[in-house]
Order: C-alpha cells, then sequence, then structure tokens
C-alpha cells in the first residue's frame, strides 16, 4: 500500500536528449544503453526503486535484457530492491543495458516507469510516501560512450 | 529584550532548484554566494550534496571543507535522515535507527559542524541519542516541520522526552513552514494564471478554516460563477498547500528546548513582506525567550520550480535583520 505519488518538475532531467546510445562490443553491436536520472531533489538508495519498466516504441523491453548500472557496479532488475547500500545521487545517472542485438539510427519512442520508494517518509509500517520518476520523450540514438 | 545574540545563517537546500537542474553547480558557487551577504554559516544536506550517503567518501567530505575555506564560510549545522525504508521489506530496529544516526554524526563531526538536523528518532532512543551526541562533540536537533504543529501531541511528547533527559545536546529545530497563514504567491498566481478569479480565492482563502467542509465551499464557489481553476484551488488548499492560524502558542513551549531555528519560506515580496509566516511574531517570541544562536534562512521556491534563491534570500535576511533590529 502506498500513498498518492509525489512528480516534481524535474521531468525533463530523467532522460535528457543524450541519454540514448548505442551499446558496442568489441564483436559489433549488442544492443543500447539508457541514462535515466532521478526527479527528486534527494538522492535514495538503489533499492527505494519499486517499479522500472522500460518501453522501447511501444514495445516493453524484457526485464532478463536489462542490466542496471550505477557507478562501477551491475544489478539484475530482480537485485536492485536488494541494493540498500548503493546511494543514488541526485546529480548521478543509472545506466540501464539492453542488450537487445541493437536498434535502429535515428528517434525512438522511450516511455520508463519509474516508481521509488520515499524512504524517509513512512506514514504508518509499509505504508510510504511514493516518487513518480516516469518520464516519456522521444530521444536520437547516439554513439556508444 | 535584545537580538544581539542571533546570527543570521542559510541553508544552502536554498538553492535546491539550481543545484538538481545544472551539473556545473554544487557548493562552492553556493558558498560563494552567500559570502558576499556576509553569512558566514551554513547547513547542508548530506544525501543531496554527496554521493555517497549516509557515510560520503573522504573526498566528497574535503570537497565542502576546501570551498568553506575558500569563501570564509563555516559548516553549522548537518542535514541528516533516518532511511526508514532503505531495507525493502524490513521495518528498522533501534540498530538500524542508531546506525543511521551515527553514520550522520560521523559525517557532521568530519564536517566541523556543531549540530545534526537528524531524522525522526523513537522517544526511547533519545536517551542514548544524548549520549552518542556528547560522545561526538555534536548536539542533535529534531526538525518540527508541516504538517506537525508544536501542540500537537507527538511534538508535546517529544518536548516531556528532552525535558527528562535535560541534555544541552538534545532539542528541537523548529521550521517556520509549520506556521504558514495563507498560501505562498507562486501558487496563487498559478491558479489565476488558470483563469481562476482573485476574489473566489480570497474567498477560499478566508474560508479554509470556517469549519466548511471541500464540497460545501465548492457549492459556494460554484454559485457565485466559478469553476475548475477555483475548484483546484479548494482541492489544493485543502491538500498538500494547507495552512491555518500559526500555533504560535504551542511554539513558544519549543522555545527553551531549541537549539536554533529553520527560517522557511516560501516567498518575500520586494517591499520586504511575507504574507505566508508571521516572522515578526516568531522572531519576538525568539528574542524574548532569550535565545541566543543561529536563525537558518532556508527558501523553499523549488517546489515551484523557481530558480530565484538569490533573489529572495538577501530580501529575506534584510527583512530578519529590520525585525530584529526592531526588538
Amino acid at each position: 500500500m502506498a500513498t498518492s505519488y509525489m512528480k516534481l518538475p524535474y521531468e525533463e532531467r530523467v532522460l535528457r536528449p543524450d541519454s540514448l546510445r548505442r551499446l558496442r562490443l568489441p564483436g559489433g553491436e549488442v544492443g543500447f544503453s539508457l541514462d535515466v536520472r532521478l526527479n527528486y531533489y534527494r538522492g535514495m538508495p538503489l533499492s527505494a526503486i519499486e517499479r522500472l519498466e522500460l518501453h522501447l516504441d511501444g514495445e516493453r523491453v524484457p526485464d532478463h535484457l536489462i542490466l542496471v548500472g550505477l557507478r562501477e557496479k551491475l544489478f539484475p532488475p530482480e537485485q536492485v530492491p536488494l541494493a540498500f547500500s548503493e546511494h543514488w545521487p541526485i546529480k548521478g545517472s543509472l545506466r540501464l543495458h539492453v542488450y537487445n542485438g541493437g536498434i535502429a539510427s535515428g528517434e525512438h519512442d522511450v516511455e520508463l516507469v519509474l516508481h521509488v520508494r520515499n524512504v524517509y517518509m513512512q506514514f504508518a509500517p509499509g505504508v510510504w510516501g511514493m516518487i513518480d520518476s516516469s518520464a516519456s520523450r522521444r530521444l536520437v540514438l547516439g554513439e556508444a560512450v | 529584550m535584545s537580538a544581539a545574540g542571533i546570527e543570521l545563517a542559510v541553508s544552502l537546500y536554498s538553492f535546491t532548484e539550481r543545484f538538481v537542474e545544472r551539473d556545473d553547480y554544487h557548493v562552492e558557487q553556493m558558498m560563494g554566494t552567500i559570502s558576499g551577504w556576509g553569512v558566514r554559516r551554513f547547513e547542508l544536506v548530506g544525501s543531496q550534496v554527496f554521493d555517497h550517503y549516509p557515510r560520503p567518501q573522504a573526498a566528497e567530505v574535503e570537497h565542502v571543507l576546501r570551498a568553506a575555506g575558500t569563501h570564509g564560510c563555516q559548516p553549522f549545522s548537518y542535514g541528516g535522515y533516518v532511511d526508514w525504508g532503505r531495507i525493502t521489506g524490513h521495518q528498522p530496529t533501534d540498530a538500524d535507527i542508531v546506525l543511521d544516526l551515527t553514520a550522520d554524526l560521523m559525517t557532521a563531526r568530519d564536517l566541523g559542524c556543531s549540530h545534526l538536523r537528524a531524522g525522526n528518532l523513537p522517544v526511547h532512543l533519545l536517551p542514548l541519542a544524548a549520549q552518542l551526541a556528547e560522545n561526538y562533540g555534536v548536539s542533535i536537533g529534531i526538525e518540527v516541520h508541516a504538517p506537525s504543529r508544536p501542540s500537537d501531541p507527538d511534538i508535546q511528547e517529544l518536548l516531556a522526552a528532552f525535558d527528562a533527559i535535560d541534555s544541552p545536546r538534545l532539542g528541537f529545530i523548529p521550521d517556520f513552514g509549520c506556521f504558514i497563514e495563507r498560501p505562498a504567491p507562486p501558487a496563487i498566481d498559478r491558479l489565476l494564471a488558470m483563469g481562476a478569479r482573485n476574489d473566489l480565492i480570497e474567498l477560499i482563502i478566508a474560508e479554509r478554516h470556517s469549519g466548511r467542509s471541500e464540497d460545501q465551499l465548492w457549492d459556494e464557489v460554484r454559485e457565485r460563477g466559478g469553476g475548475q481553476a477555483e475548484r483546484a484551488a479548494i482541492a489544493e488548499f485543502f491538500g498538500f498547500l494547507s495552512f491555518g492560524p500559526a500555533d504560535l502558542e504551542g511554539f513558544r513551549t519549543l522555545l527553551p528546548r531549541s537549539l536554533y531555528f529553520h527560517s522557511k519560506f516560501y516567498h518575500v515580496d520586494d517591499d520586504l513582506i511575507d504574507r505566508q509566516i508571521p516572522i515578526a511574531a516568531l522572531l519576538t517570541d525568539i528574542v524574548g525567550s532569550g535565545f541566543e544562536g543561529v536563525l537558518m534562512s532556508e527558501y523553499e521556491g523549488h517546489a515551484f520550480h523557481l530558480d530565484d534563491a538569490e533573489v529572495q534570500l538577501p530580501r529575506h535576511l534584510e527583512l530578519e535583520r529590520q525585525v530584529l533590529a526592531g526588538l
């Protein structure tokens, strides 16, 4: 059970214009990456992510194709709720590594569903304030970094 | 009565809008700005400023201290939290809470802060908190923040616990956001821009605490020609933009146990009037109590997506100076 979702006015920063990039390995292109920021005023533990869904051009990206990167560490989506000692800073990005074989050049419609438990805002045991950090944006695929 | 012992300070949280929006903006720019206003002491919020929390890396602490040294500033208080929900599906034990408190005390000490604004601590842990505060040489303040009011039973329970423990290292940080008497001008401007009529907005504000329900008020506003913008105003004023008569009587009960004050504000007009918060009454009570210490201005303009802290904070500091000079 959660309260209504807070949505601060920083949605534009969640998916920045240069956030979608090719993911290349020495053998060639293997997918894409997407950098994601938090729509809030402070950082949060990574474990606070309660819902993370990525849609590309209207299609849900299966979780098993995604690795969630924070600084030098990687987590499969199912391990994210366990990452309570990892702090996602407000000026830092998560990098979603998506191993889907690659996507076409040009523009793509990206939709991110991202709900974050507000870890310091507990109204009753198990009842948390929630942050809606979801965002949608048409992004141009950039080169790998 | 003398205001000579009160020092004006600034919470760097006031610069949230620019800090969040611009990667090239960090504590050194904030400190450069406040030092230009003659302000020396500041508060910073660890989970906002640091990339690692609850324990920042040594280089991050050094970054803050270097900036403070450059600009002649001094960290006064460290804004901590108890992140009760950090571990998914786990209700924190006392040990978990004490761990977070200890981490914040360590960081406050590393920064040279004399005070920690701690997260909410259970009353039964306060005696231990007082001991930890003594051990680390950092006083622990519990913020009294909206929607809480000083007279609320849980705040008065906290006061009784502070009295029983009677430690100078433990007390309140009253936040002036508890005393909002009417909506902020930017909130009203937004509703007017949506098409709301000013006379109906004033009617809704005047009737907010008349005992009428939202539906009853909406019926009258609709009969007078109100539409969806006025309906949104009613919903907001009964909800997240709530306001009401300032609980000054309750505030006075907290003063003997107050360590410093968060002088929260949302807007000061260019003629130095805060139409929301009764700053003169609050400062009169503070000075009348004999308090000597820090008054920490904290601007919350990011609530309205406004990047105007550099305009608003000097107005607020000047407003406080003028009020204090008159006491």
